[in-house]
């Protein structure tokens, strides 16, 4: 395996009918475990940058290329649940049962231990969140492509969850894109924080540690404005 | 019962006591001689003679023979039409090819009323049942088709691309999700078609009687037994609530996810191990 799960390389992508989205976009995601997020203005095409990485937009020129498996939890993750299946089911469904115990680990890490024998009917939307989230993280693969993944999490939970969820993708060298809008979010989980700004140029600043420092902060909030 | 249920189903019930009303003020008034003056008298029966017409068909045995002979009919007929109904729904969904083959004709013959193939029916079935079953499999197989058709194309984009994403295919994504998917808009389209396998088998038996319901509905008319002719509509009638209602259980059960807040833990998790378990 090369040392990048994901690259994209001199990406031109537009709408039909529309102006560039990126003009000249390079990305990459370094592979065993590096957590990647991307943070910028709605609009901007974060979420395009995810459509490109999964093959289900394809760029005008450029290269994109996934070295290993990948798999999605999208913003409308609402669309991605088996609501005939109890959550234990939508996450292990298509595994073999040596995979309990890594779905205790999974639930336990994504507090979703005590609604495993419900339907996602009677679930709320950040618990059926979780469940997609979980379903990707057991099968560990490569690069997780992640879209809000946690934006219908209370305030308390989110942090509890993120430096958990942290700890456990390095341990299990999962490798992933982070799309969010929020800086302590991103702060928090991620390796390194990318601010996309509009014409596909981004701005890459490594996080040395969990919540990075008030200059880091400074600097991403600055160019965020 | 809560309040507001109990007050709906006053108000249900209300509803067929005006209709019961109505009827009697009819029958014991002659209204009807109003619009038709040469009616007899005993073409419109007060709601005693019904009764008492109903009870005694349903203590005959000829009665019961020809209840079981029409709901096998129709069972039968409404089993076959949905199994060929999805499965070529099915195999359309996953096959453009297939589904552009099969477009015109299922255009066609879906709009092609079922009883204009009696003829062709007797030509080839004879005049017993398997010419009323091959009718009712026929006005069954389109609505059926059709609303299947619909449901499975219409699976939502992101399930599929969840399923392409874990690589859930073949009997794994057309039987874990797929067909959930797509139950509402099946479950649906085999509701009408239920109520329409048992028109058909009613009316291929009318036209072509030997035995059944039909049968026995025309023999009272023909001899001007009217109490028990509307006896046995009646019972006609409750007898398709009946399936309706059977019909509605089985789908709670089949679409257990659509919130019965009723169902316990344990049933959901069977249920829920019941879907996908082909892979």
């Amino acid at each position: 395996m090369t040392a990048n799960v994901l690259e994209m390389r001199d990406v031109r992508f537009a709408y039909p009918g529309g102006p560039a989205l990126f003009e000249n976009l390079n990305l990459e995601v370094p592979s065993s475990g590096h957590l990647k997020c991307v943070l910028g203005p709605s609009g901007v095409g974060k979420s395009t940058i995810l459509q490109l990485a999964m093959g289900e937009l394809s760029p005008e020129s450029g290269r994109v290329a996934v070295d290993g498996t990948f798999l999605p939890v999208l913003q409308n993750f609402e669309s991605m649940v088996l609501r005939w299946f109890t959550a234990r089911r939508n996450i292990t469904w298509g595994l073999n049962g040596e995979a309990q115990v890594e779905l205790d680990a999974v639930a336990q890490l994504l507090e979703i231990t005590d609604i495993m024998n419900s339907l996602p009917g009677r679930l709320s939307g950040g618990q059926r969140q979780r469940v997609v989230l979980a379903r990707a993280l057991i099968r560990r693969p490569d690069v997780l492509f992640l879209d809000e993944p946690l934006a219908n999490l209370d305030a308390g939970t989110l942090r509890r969850v993120l430096p958990r969820l942290r700890s456990f993708l390095h341990e299990w060298s999962v490798s992933s894109l982070w799309v969010t809008h929020n800086l302590g979010e991103a702060l928090a989980v991620a390796d390194t924080v990318c601010v996309l700004h509009e014409g596909g140029t981004l701005h890459e600043f490594p996080v040395p540690t969990p919540g990075g420092n008030d200059d880091l902060v400074r600097a991403i909030e600055e160019l965020l404005r | 019962m809560s309040r507001p249920r109990m007050r709906r189903f006053a108000l249900r019930l209300l509803g067929v006591a005006v209709l019961v009303v109505l009827w009697e003020l009819n029958a014991r008034l002659a209204f009807y001689h109003v619009l038709a003056p040469s009616l007899p008298d005993s073409f419109f029966p007060n709601l005693v003679d019904i009764l008492w017409a109903g009870a005694r068909s349903v203590s005959a045995s000829a009665y019961h023979a020809a209840l079981l002979m029409t709901v096998t009919r129709t069972l039968a007929a409404f089993g076959f039409a949905a199994l060929l109904g999805v499965s070529v729904a099915l195999v359309a969904a996953r096959s453009a090819t297939f589904d552009d083959i099969i477009y015109y004709p299922a255009e066609f013959f879906r709009q092609l009323p079922a009883v204009a193939v009696i003829p062709f029916a007797i030509m080839v079935f004879g005049i017993y049942t398997p010419m009323k079953i091959s009718v009712a499999v026929f006005g069954c197989f389109f609505p059926i088709l059709v609303g299947a058709r619909e449901g499975l194309a219409n699976v939502d984009s992101g399930l599929m691309l969840t399923a392409r994403s874990y690589g859930w295919t073949g009997p794994r994504l057309l039987f874990g999700v797929m067909l959930p998917a797509a139950a509402p808009q099946i479950i649906a389209a085999l509701r009408i078609a239920l109520a329409i396998a048992l028109i058909l088998v009613i009316m291929a038996e009318m036209l072509v009687g030997v035995d059944g319901l039909g049968v026995t509905i025309v023999e009272r008319e023909r001899t001007f037994d009217f109490p028990a002719l509307y006896a046995e509509t009646i019972l006609l009638g409750l007898i398709g609530v009946g399936m309706n209602q059977c019909f509605g259980v089985l789908c709670r059960y089949v679409h257990y996810w659509r919130g019965d807040p009723t169902w316990r833990t344990a049933d959901i998790a069977t249920a829920s191990a019941t879907w996908g378990a082909t892979p």
